[in-house]
């Protein structure tokens, strides 16, 4: 009987510490939020990310109305809150831009969650994307950043 | 009767008018007998059978090349559909890359610069 109830808190503790790995965005990169049909994705990974020090690069853009915006901002929200460094900018209440820095992965790799989102005539162009590599936030502000300082 | 019917064959043999049919019978027949008067017919016959053989490879060489070129014409058609999967497979990898730029760009750039607004703060 011990036997058996040690192996289902050990269960309980993987599966636990699995959920803990994942993300809330994850069901929007999924397609379980907004139908894939509806989002342009770019999902790319391997060597050629290496030259930016990522191995992942995941991206989603569409567009959507005022309620399917606040759950996609609800879930930025949520991932935000384990973020280890974030930048959140907002637009009234609405989340209209995120840098999080996530927990890293077993392995040490970074991870990264970026969001943007714009309204015009109350239809909102969202993008996600997420990162993920050795990269720090830092190297890829120097990569990516076009402004004039 | 036998042997004359056979003596015309071979002279006939010897003058190309045979008909296939008629060259079969006469080259059965020539297998089998020891007879004297047919060692020429015999010799020829041994000569073009030798002849025949040595023929032969030569038409598998012509067979090779009547492949040889529709083989040819595939392996080019192959080629060329596998170069350009894989020049479109490089363009779509390119143009993923590109985008991803953009993007990453496009919010590394957007956001507020924290040193700049602090400054802008302190200044004041």
């Amino acid at each position: 009987m011990k036997r058996y109830l040690s192996i289902l808190i050990f269960l309980f503790l993987w599966v636990s510490a699995s959920a803990q790995e994942g993300l809330y965005v994850e069901d929007l990169f999924e397609g379980r939020v907004i139908p894939a049909k509806m989002m342009k994705r770019n999902y790319i990974s391997g060597s050629k990310l290496h030259p930016y020090g990522l191995d992942t690069y995941k991206s989603l853009f569409f567009q959507v109305g005022e309620g399917a915006f606040h759950t996609v901002e609800v879930l930025v929200l949520k991932d935000s809150y384990a973020a280890e460094d974030k930048q959140l900018e907002y637009d009234g209440d609405h989340l209209t831009y995120a840098v999080i820095c996530l927990p890293k992965t077993q392995t040490g790799l970074n991870r990264f969650l970026c969001f943007q989102a714009k309204e015009e005539k109350g239809i909102w162009d969202v993008t996600v994307v997420y990162l993920r590599g050795t990269a720090t936030v830092g190297d890829l502000e120097t990569m990516f950043n076009k402004k004039d300082k | 009767m036998n042997k004359n019917y056979y003596k015309k064959l071979s002279q006939r043999y010897l003058d190309v008018a045979l008909s296939p049919r008629e060259e079969r019978r006469l080259i059965a027949f020539l297998s089998k007998t020891e007879d004297p008067e047919f060692d020429e017919v015999k010799a020829v016959a041994s000569y073009f059978a030798q002849g025949k053989a040595l023929h032969a490879p030569a038409r598998e060489v012509r067979t090779l090349r009547r492949w040889l070129v529709p083989a040819g014409i595939a392996a080019a058609l192959l080629i060329g559909v596998s170069l350009t999967l894989a020049f479109q497979h490089a363009k779509r990898e390119e143009g993923a890359i590109q985008s991803m730029e953009r993007t990453l760009a496009s919010i590394f750039s957007s956001g507020t610069d924290i040193e700049t607004e602090l400054s802008e703060l302190l200044t004041q």
